[in-house]
């Protein structure tokens, strides 16, 4: 190792990367120890103490374990998973069509995801609005007598959600579903296999690296969700990314806003990993 | 069989494409409408996307995410570029510890990126500012230059390089004569990838944008709050046609080179 460090090459490789870790360094990891530091301060204590005081507060009130914590927790996970079910499918029926339509689909995917985010996230209010299509759509029909309340609820910040996280579901199971051969299911199908068992057995399996990586990558986005439960949850839905932001800004808790963001940290990490063990578990163990 | 398998897909294709742009459309119809956010829309007129002219904080918003997304794309883009070079040249073991940690702003969530920034910046007692809106702003997109030139270094021949420099030419005139110009395809998808990223920013601008830097996105937020009346919907709608143009020039020129997709 230390041959190699001192070498003409890693000298000038070292060079060129510095500026991106120096900007990262004073930009991301000290702030980002600091917190963490922060987070084990009282704020109301005069001189410098370590204490758990903000995570015991935190822990030992039901309004933000079950009211924050928890619906952040229980939303992001629905979220993901009615994101991998509609991205999958859209997935799957786009590699069956021809070349270029299929670069045309990906472009039309695409598109939501360069637009921004309060901008798709109005779309949504206009959509579940009292004035929106959908309650047009329910009053026309006779099912509801008058407009009724779809917005400013844990439903509209799902459905929220899931419209936002889609995207990256379906591109990413995409770039994996394409490289699966056709001819494995057609010969499943050939010895006999009906096509629900084919696809189950055959191409479910060979998919599952592809539901991983895009499990993962939904479930970052939809923990760290913040435009959509401030739009769709009218203030009444609280999130974790909100809370710290607001115990940052308004309150002025600068402490309690460390642990809030930290304890969102350590609780994005666990689902990720919990997410990926048990895929892993169930999936790609030895009966497949 | 194999005909209604194809109704099947077809059915399928245009309720999840229905479901992902549905909601954009509506609000681009919405923005023609006289009076209310309605849909269908109740009349016809222009006259909200004359208004956008009149409205001097959005234009000036607008000014500020642009000055912005320009900054950021050129700092996170140089970083990035440097970055990969240097990258790889880098071998052993040291190489994936270092990648890992030049990546890690994308495994972290952005609040906590922007968090961290504004608790540092305010328990140091420092005003928030431009800069630390743009370092900010350059944290959360560096990665993606990055991987976007590494996957295209990695299939870069080197000896092209050695080639030019065995003829004599300096390193500088190497790296703008025969680098640069071979990894261009993924550098310029980069520098569109992270002005779109810094551009449409809000989780990160909300924190550290101040009073005096409000950018385009926070703007829009903060109208929706008091007025919700076809405006914001020919302004969005400007927005997404501003949208699907870049990404129709990043697609179109760079293709599969820009298909980095963006968290």
């Amino acid at each position: 190792m230390s041959a190699v460090a001192h070498s003409q090459p890693s000298r000038s490789a070292a060079l060129l990367v510095l500026p991106a870790y120096v900007v990262l360094t004073l930009c991301f990891f000290i702030p980002l120890i600091w917190i963490g530091v922060q987070s084990l301060t009282d704020a109301r204590a005069t001189e410098f103490t370590l204490s758990l005081s903000n995570y015991a507060r935190f822990f030992s009130d039901s309004h933000y374990v079950a009211g924050l914590l928890w619906r952040t927790v229980w939303l992001s996970c629905a979220a993901t998973l009615l994101s991998l079910i509609i991205g999958y499918a859209g997935a799957y029926f786009v590699t069956r069509l021809g070349e270029r339509t299929q670069s045309t689909m990906l472009f039309l995917v695409m598109c939501p995801l360069w637009v921004n985010l309060v901008v798709r996230t109005l779309s949504l209010m206009v959509i579940l609005g009292r004035d929106g299509v959908v309650n047009g759509f329910l009053v026309a029909t006779g099912i509801v007598p008058k407009p009724i309340q779809l917005l400013y609820n844990d439903w509209a910040v799902l459905f929220g959600m899931v419209q936002m996280s889609t995207p990256f579901v379906f591109l990413t199971l995409y770039g994996v579903l394409k490289q699966i051969p056709n001819e494995l299911t057609s010969a499943a199908l050939t010895v006999g296999a009906t096509p629900l068992r084919a696809f189950a057995r055959v191409f479910l399996p060979l998919s599952i690296p592809g539901l991983i990586a895009a499990g993962v990558l939904a479930l970052g986005i939809n923990m760290e969700s913040f435009v959509v439960p401030i739009l769709l949850g009218g203030g009444r839905v609280t999130f974790m990314s909100v809370a710290a932001y607001e115990m940052a800004t308004v309150s002025n808790n600068l402490p309690f806003a460390a642990a809030i963001g930290m304890i969102l940290l350590a609780t994005t990490f666990l689902a990720i990993f919990l997410y990926q063990w048990a895929m892993k578990k169930v999936f790609l163990s030895s009966h497949y | 069989m194999a005909h209604r398998n194809q109704i099947a897909r077809n059915v399928v294709l245009v309720l999840f494409l229905g479901f992902l742009l549905l909601p954009l459309l509506v609000l681009v119809a919405v923005s023609v409408n006289p009076q209310v956010m309605a849909f269908p829309p109740r009349g016809f007129s222009l006259k909200w996307y004359a208004e956008i002219f009149r409205k001097e904080e959005f234009l000036s918003a607008a000014y500020s995410s642009f000055i912005l997304a320009l900054a950021t794309s050129a700092l996170s883009v140089v970083l990035g570029v440097l970055a990969a070079l240097g990258m790889r040249k880098l071998k052993g073991r040291a190489s994936g510890v270092v990648l890992a940690m030049l990546q890690s702003p994308l495994f972290f969530p952005a609040v906590i990126v922007a968090l961290a920034a504004f608790q540092i910046i305010t328990t140091m007692g420092i005003e928030v500012s431009f800069f630390a809106l743009l370092m900010a702003h350059v944290v959360v997109t560096m990665p993606y230059p990055l991987r976007n030139v590494l996957a295209q270094l990695a299939n870069f021949d080197s000896r092209l390089e050695e080639a030019a420099m065995s003829l004599g030419a300096k390193p500088i005139t190497v790296f703008f004569r025969i680098t640069l110009p071979l990894i261009r395809a993924s550098v310029i998808p980069a520098f569109l990838l992270v002005f779109v990223l810094s551009w449409n920013n809000y989780t990160v601008s909300i924190f550290l944008a101040g009073t005096n830097w409000v950018t385009l996105p926070l703007q829009l937020r903060a109208y929706l709050q008091y007025e919700y009346e076809p405006f914001v919907a020919a302004m969005s709608t400007v927005l997404i046609i501003f949208s699907a143009f870049l990404l129709f020039v990043s697609e179109r020129f760079f293709g599969a080179a820009s298909r980095g997709q963006s968290k």
